[in-house]
């Protein structure tokens, strides 16, 4: 959402400067869709855009890619064709990307957008060599094979044939394949397949035969470099239900053999999410946080227990350490009681957990509520190496509260709304997370425009508000290129354009 | 009122650096000029609009919209103090434009001669007899002469009546039924509209820019041709295009070293992390695609404008350089007078970085450091409220020089605390 507002703001400026008005609204692009260009450390270091310039024909348009570098200057351009879905019930609205960064490649992922919470359909990819600028030809992984310049085709009857298995850049690792799809293998096997820069098969590895319709692994990425991958397992049933049965998958990245399986203690009664993975030389620390079970086998908002760490070998999978915070053992330094309920705030949310160079670990917490949606204050964890609470440093931010809504937190964070919005780690145990402190929709001009930024530096935690409040002007913030914020200000006065200002961050 | 507090006080502090022999640009009539000019040209407008007499409704409507948008960017350029109140300046300037004009036997009652404080070496004519020069201009010329082939190119454009022209063909191209048509014929299309749309608009600029860089040319012809009539020297043509050809060129840049050497004193150290900036994903970085940039031009490059001005001329190069004291002092205070007006226009990054540029060489010289201060001390202020990057230009891979980029790291990786420490190192 949030990238998307900064591109429709940019629009304007990337227009062709046309002389005659009414030529100029039919020749204008249409933002599609955008994505943020991240390395491996959570750094910004690009923008992509997709923008519709013109329908060709039936279901097929032409659109402009966009690439912008880390201080919004323009990199490259470029028209391609592509389809979206259209009948007489139903019509993509637009296409939406996704972009993984691997080396100087940029894997692009297309897919029809229905609208927010539908399935992701007619997946397509295209690879931008950053050294030359050059996009690739579309291309996807159906039936066991790359298929380059697949058919332009959206007739349902030869949907089977058009859509791809999800494909990604893992960190450190490259291109991978994660085929799980039955309807495009014709197969019930699940494998993970690494291919190379040649769309040549490197290695693939069986995880799931899917003839097991009771107990079925849905995997998904958590982190990997050169040495493994991590993968979180969430067991499915008759392929719609999710069991409470959890566990991390670690495979070899040179081979992809799954190097062990680890297993989450006390199955039977706890519900676990890892919420981050540290990769070091040697070791494996798996953050996260613990509910009591639940019936729908996610972890439970209202009967939240605690936080986990786990230090494994990486190559093995031993257990080197463990640790547990239990919220009913924190004590007075905050309010907290033992389903992680706290008082007069609601309950915790844990966006991420981050390892200092000493062991220390910094969780970004939210409380809320789930019915009617409401999100509160944020907390600041400084835990130590044990797991022990140090300090908790509290955000006072405007409550937003959705009547008449209810949802999990997974579902909130996912429709993104948490005002938590995101972390730019400085380096040597330096960190600034970014939050919105506003309205959420609220259309009162008014009102002023503010935007929380938390510090870590020197073991402190300090917190000041961006009030971006102009009687003049509009601004809205994003989060930027390390140290930065994108400052985007609309003027009433007519005719003065936007201005989009870069701003380091005082701290 | 800020602004004029803010010349009072550096008029004062400037009348202490007798010793420089720099004389700032009197500004004392500021707000005096400033309302005569607004009334003038008020006055102006409403007589040229008055007399605006077009047949065809349609054009008229488009031509009148231009009119007014331009003039009441005019207006607001005169009340944001964008020209400089100089009665010596504005004198000179005037001096030379009717040289020119009585030199050709032109009827000077409508012409005028402006100086913007825009750095930018560029000058223009605004079509109505107004002659606008930037003070950049002296940064680049060399003599009288080169100033006023410059102004006598802007003549060009306003007795070939460019101007008028271009709007006047723009309402009729608006208006004209064969692109009414074409755009209808557009709209009716059930694919490929945006496409057609933007062909038609590339055409069109691509045939408006062709025209602006053939008038670029005959602007060049007939002015140097009134530029002959004031038998100045020929060659000042020639000399001036070449210095506009490489005026983009940094002829000095700033090192760590230089960082060190300015900044480092009572105690304060530049560190490394200062400069440090993450390195780019991105190592190419490619034009327009779609454009070629090369039509949209909007004036011809140097080299070809300088090739048919030879061929005019005809090597006729007897005639000597004009010797101007007048001049000789503009020119003298121009790189200082330029700081300030930098500074004035609220460029404070740019102001800083061109004064750096010549502190590091002249440490000793008070006004820079004057200006050190003044500058650092509205960066610090709009870093604290997070409006830098509106005062400081960006950092950029693909246009800024690395020096610059240097230069805007460092501004912005400095904490707010460190800025103390230098401004009040330059305190006065």
């Amino acid at each position: 959402m949030k990238t998307k507002l900064l591109f429709l703001l940019l629009i304007s400026t990337l227009g062709i400067q046309a002389q005659i008005t009414d030529l100029q609204k039919i020749s204008r692009g249409k933002l599609y869709s955008s994505d943020v260009i991240k390395d491996s450390n959570n750094n910004i270091k690009g923008y992509f855009f997709l923008f519709e310039t013109d329908k060709i024909s039936k279901e097929t348009y032409e659109l402009e890619y966009v690439v912008l570098d880390e201080n919004l200057t323009k990199v490259t351009n470029g028209f391609i064709t592509e389809m979206k879905y259209e009948n007489w019930a139903m019509k993509a609205k637009s296409i939406k990307v996704e972009v993984s960064l691997f080396d100087n490649k940029i894997l692009i992922r297309f897919n029809d957008d229905f609208g927010p919470n539908m399935y992701e359909v007619y997946k397509r990819f295209r690879i931008l060599d950053l050294k030359t600028n050059k996009l690739s030809e579309p291309f996807i992984y159906n039936e066991d094979k790359i298929v380059l310049n697949p058919p332009f085709d959206r007739k349902l009857k030869n949907y089977d044939g058009n859509e791809s298995q999800n494909m990604s850049y893992y960190n450190g690792v490259g291109l991978i394949v994660d085929s799980r799809y039955n309807r495009i293998t014709k197969s019930p096997n699940r494998y993970l397949i690494k291919l190379d820069e040649n769309f040549k098969e490197v290695w693939r590895t069986l995880y799931e035969d899917e003839s097991n319709k009771k107990r079925t692994k849905v995997i998904n990425y958590l982190n990997s470099d050169k040495d493994v991958i991590v993968m979180f397992n969430h067991i499915q049933k008759n392929w719609m239900k999710m069991l409470n049965d959890f566990s991390v998958l670690i495979f070899d990245s040179k081979n992809g053999k799954l190097i062990t399986e680890f297993i989450f203690p006390n199955i039977k009664d706890f519900a676990y999410k890892v919420v981050d993975v540290k990769l070091t030389d040697k070791e494996l620390i798996l953050l996260g946080n613990f509910s009591v079970k639940s019936e729908f086998g996610y972890t439970n908002d209202t009967d939240n227990t605690g936080l986990f760490s786990y230090r494994l070998d990486k190559f093995s999978g031993k257990i080197l350490d463990k640790k547990f915070l239990y919220w009913e053992d924190i004590g007075t330094k905050m309010d907290i009681n033992a389903h992680g309920k706290i008082k007069e705030e609601g309950y915790i949310f844990v966006h991420n957990m981050i390892p200092l160079s000493d062991g220390r670990i910094i969780a970004v917490c939210e409380a809320f509520l789930q019915q009617p949606i409401t999100t509160n204050n944020m907390y600041f964890l400084e835990l130590s190496k044990d797991l022990k609470l140090n300090q908790v440093f509290e955000v006072d931010k405007f409550k937003n509260k959705f009547p008449g809504t209810s949802a999990h937190s997974n579902d909130i964070k996912k429709n993104g709304g948490f005002d938590f919005m995101d972390y730019h780690n400085l380096g040597d145990d330096e960190f600034l997370f970014f939050l919105n402190d506003n309205e959420k929709g609220s259309r009162n001009r008014k009102k002023s425009t503010l935007y929380g930024v938390v510090s870590f530096s020197d073991g402190k935690f300090k917190s000041q508000t961006l009030n971006l409040k102009t009687e003049v002007s509009t601004i809205s913030a994003f989060p930027s290129k390390k140290g930065y914020i994108t400052l985007v200000e609309n003027f009433d006065q007519e005719g003065k354009p936007t201005e989009i200002r870069l701003e380091k961050i005082n701290y | 009122m800020r602004i004029v507090w803010l010349l009072l006080f550096l008029s004062k502090s400037l009348m202490g650096f007798s010793q420089l022999d720099f004389a700032s640009i009197d500004t004392s009539s500021i707000t005096i000029c400033k309302n005569d000019l607004s009334i003038e040209f008020k006055k102006k407008f409403e007589s040229i609009n008055k007399n605006l007499n077009y047949p065809n409704t349609a054009e008229r409507n488009i031509i009148k919209e231009i009119f007014e948008k331009t003039q009441s960017d005019f207006l607001e350029r005169i009340s944001n103090n964008d020209f400089l109140c100089s009665s010596d300046l504005n004198l000179y300037l005037q001096r030379l434009l009717n040289e020119i004009l009585t030199k050709n036997k032109i009827d000077a009652t409508d012409y005028k001669i402006l100086l913007s404080k825009d750095s930018e070496v560029n000058a223009a004519n605004m079509g109505n007899g107004v002659v606008v020069v930037n003070y950049g201009i002296f940064l680049a010329v060399e003599n009288e002469d080169e100033l006023v082939f410059v102004i006598s190119h802007e003549i060009g454009h306003q007795c070939l009546n460019h101007v008028k022209q271009s709007i006047e063909k723009y309402a009729k191209l608006s208006t004209s039924k064969e692109i009414i048509e074409k755009t209808k014929e557009i709209q009716k299309q059930k694919f490929g509209k945006a496409s057609k749309a933007n062909d038609l608009l590339k055409n069109l600029m691509y045939q408006n820019y062709s025209q602006r860089r053939k008038k670029e040319i005959a602007a060049d012809s007939l002015g140097l041709t009134l530029y002959l009539k004031t038998f100045r020297n020929p060659k000042a043509s020639i000399t001036l295009l070449e210095k506009l050809n490489v005026s983009d060129e940094e002829k000095d840049s700033l090192t760590v070293a230089d960082y060190k050497l300015i900044f480092e004193q009572k105690g304060f150290k530049i560190k490394e992390k200062f400069f440090q900036q993450e390195e780019s994903l991105f190592k190419q970085y490619d034009g327009e695609k779609q454009i070629e940039t090369d039509s949209l031009k909007s004036h011809p490059d140097c080299i070809t404008r300088i090739q048919l001005i030879k061929k005019q001329l005809n090597d006729t190069f007897k005639i000597n350089e004009t010797k101007s004291t007048d001049f000789d002092q503009i020119k003298k205070n121009s790189i200082t007078q330029n700081l300030l007006n930098l500074y004035f226009t609220k460029s404070y990054g740019q102001s800083l970085y061109e004064t750096l540029k010549l502190y590091k060489n002249d440490k000793e010289n008070a006004l820079y450091k004057h200006l050190i201060f003044l500058n650092l001390t509205e960066i610090q202020k709009s870093k604290s409220n997070y409006t830098i990057n509106r005062y400081v230009p960006s950092y950029d891979n693909k246009y800024n020089t690395p020096s610059l980029n240097r230069f805007v790291s460092f501004l912005n990786n400095i904490k707010i605390s460190d800025f103390d420490t230098i401004i009040n190192n330059f305190k006065p």
